[in-house]
């Protein structure tokens, strides 16, 4: 659910559906005139719904691709005053010097002073030797554990504490944890059974509809035994998706698959991942298919090593086969280099 | 079909030797038969006594075991998850719920007897008391079950402490409450059968005992024979649920 290929413009804009159909909301999007409702570099637009109620909503100026939160929950907290609509977000994620130890005082923390932040639309990967922290710092995105200082705010909404992350980050952990006793729609439904999920998740329509779009059609009424690695990654994928929610933690979710396999894995998800809309943060130990998959990558460096940030200059839509061209063979040399120490 | 006699096959060809056997040795009067009657014997005084044991001492039984059971069903899930949601409770009760199955139920029952009477309250005491530990200790192993990975993806679903509760920690725990629940079933029949052995005024136990008392052997292993027939009936009732509720759970 994601619009693109347009450039926003002051005046009129009719914004296209990602995949080139005609806009299946059919929105009107005014940028209101210069000077009226400018804050900084956000413009505040009118989101009209049904001509009957008009509500501000925020979005950068000159963004190429335009993510949003439907349906937010009126009861959260992060968007007290929405009960209908939409609202656009550049950023998803801001991490801001957070530290954690497993037992503060007496070892040394796992992670210190961490800070970085993802844009609406990022695909980052997060890479580092083990031990370093990654699935740590997963813990504490997604609010099942609480920094010992920092800050995490989400959706530019301030600081968010761990209570409130649990009901507004999708988490996919290492294993799939598919519920064995449940059929694979059962287990993507499972999301929008749970009251936390009630306004965000996917309606079971929709899940019907994404599980043949992820190739899992004739598998819904299968249990999760009777279905091979691959596609159990991709159930489980599908129920974090299913969550709804616009920010989504992937623990290296292809690692346990064989090397062709994770290839039709990569294959895959490049060719779905521009019509998702949301925005991952994934952790790998693969170097390829960190820089096949990612905009940017985090490489998290273990004893206090701090994180570093390299971007992944390769143009997209990128194929698995472009692991062999110069250009990708020198980055991944380079980014190698930088996690020898 | 097919698969019926497959697996039942074995187990209906041993019990017909095995009472064929029976039934020889009966009629050659290896052992005579007030101390073992042959199986047609039984079978006989089943059939003359059927008004007597079917219409008046059956449903009492039945209906201690039900009661009895029903009891033990609801007090030890009750209990069960009371002790998995606070720690205290479990570290005062499993001590006395271990030390309550070590004390010889054939010397309690007669206390039991005093206590509640001769009425059928003392015989459900004893079924509680036969059923009780099963179903306690079955749902109390199945919800301590090591999900721990599935409670944390839950939560990071947003889950409350009771949707993971029912979503993730009672499907984990069905299979073990179940073989409990299939034992209390059984051990049910055996308290109920032992409270009115003990002092009782009707039922299967009651009748048993004063056949014996009698040298009426024969009318004694029919009422033996329904109790046996009651218990497997209980098991394959609770057998027949757990099919129903626990698909494939048991795989994982």
């Amino acid at each position: 659910m994601c619009y693109s290929g347009a450039n926003i413009t002051r005046g009129a804009n009719r914004l296209r559906w990602s995949n080139g159909a005609p806009d299946p909301w059919n929105l009107n999007w005014i940028i209101p005139a210069e000077g009226s409702e400018w804050t900084g570099s956000v413009a505040c637009l009118t989101f009209y719904d049904s001509m009957a109620n008009s509500r501000p909503v925020r979005f950068p100026l000159g963004t190429e691709r335009v993510f949003f939160v439907l349906k937010a929950p009126s009861s959260s907290r992060l968007f007290p005053s929405l009960e209908k609509g939409v609202i656009l977000l550049s950023q998803m994620l801001d991490v801001h010097r957070i530290s954690y130890s497993f037992q503060p005082g007496t070892i040394p923390p796992v992670l210190s002073e961490l800070s970085f932040s993802l844009q609406a639309g990022d695909f980052v990967s997060l890479i580092g030797p083990s031990g370093a922290g990654k699935s740590t710092l997963f813990k504490l995105i997604a609010g099942l554990l609480e920094p010992d200082a920092g800050e995490l705010s989400l959706y530019e909404a301030g600081p968010v504490p761990a209570k409130e992350r649990l009901r507004h980050i999708g988490y996919m952990p290492q294993k799939d944890l598919l519920l064995p006793w449940r059929t694979i729609l059962a287990n993507c439904l499972l999301p929008g059974e749970l009251e936390a999920n009630h306004a965000s998740a996917y309606s079971p329509d929709r899940v019907l509809a994404l599980l043949e779009r992820f190739g899992l059609g004739t598998e819904r009424d299968s249990y999760p035994e009777e279905l091979s690695g691959g596609m159990r990654q991709r159930a489980a994928f599908l129920r974090t998706v299913a969550t709804g929610r616009p920010l989504l933690l992937l623990d290296e979710p292809f690692g346990a698959l064989d090397a062709l396999t994770k290839q039709d894995m990569h294959r895959w998800l490049l060719s779905l991942w521009s019509e998702l809309g949301v925005t991952v943060l994934f952790i790998t130990h693969d170097l390829e298919e960190a820089l096949l998959l990612s905009d940017r990558i985090l490489i998290l460096n273990g004893n206090e090593g701090g994180l570093s940030e390299t971007e992944v200059p390769l143009a997209r839509p990128r194929s698995p086969d472009d692991r062999f061209t110069p250009e990708f063979v020198k980055l991944r040399e380079e980014l190698e280099r930088r996690l020898r120490p | 079909m097919r698969m019926r006699v497959e697996a039942y096959g074995p187990f209906l060809i041993l019990a017909a030797l095995l009472a064929a056997v029976w039934e020889l040795a009966a009629h050659l009067n290896a052992v005579p038969a007030y101390i073992l009657p042959s199986p047609s014997a039984i079978l006989r005084a089943l059939f003359e006594n059927r008004r007597l044991l079917l219409a008046t001492h059956l449903p009492v039984t039945v209906n201690e075991v039900v009661i009895g059971l029903a009891l033990s069903t609801v007090g030890g899930t009750l209990l069960a998850a009371g002790m998995k949601a606070w720690r205290p409770l479990e570290r005062a009760l499993y001590p006395m719920l271990v030390i309550s199955q070590t004390l010889p139920l054939i010397t309690l029952a007669p206390v039991f007897i005093l206590w509640f009477g001769y009425s059928l309250a003392g015989k459900v005491a004893i079924a509680v008391l036969t059923a009780f530990f099963p179903i306690v200790v079955g749902a109390y192993d199945g919800l301590s079950r090591d999900c721990s990975a599935y409670v944390e993806l839950l939560r990071a679903m947003g889950a409350t402490r009771r949707e993971i509760f029912l979503k993730v920690r009672v499907p984990f725990a069905l299979p073990a409450y179940f073989s409990g629940l299939k034992l209390a079933a059984v051990y049910s029949v055996v308290g109920a059968t032992i409270g009115e052995w003990l002092g009782g005024s009707a039922g299967l136990g009651y009748y048993s005992r004063r056949m014996s008392a009698n040298l009426h052997t024969a009318e004694m292993f029919a009422a033996v024979l329904l109790l046996s027939v009651l218990g497997i009936l209980g098991f394959s009732l609770i057998a027949r649920l757990e099919t129903k509720f626990v698909n494939r759970r048991n795989l994982k």
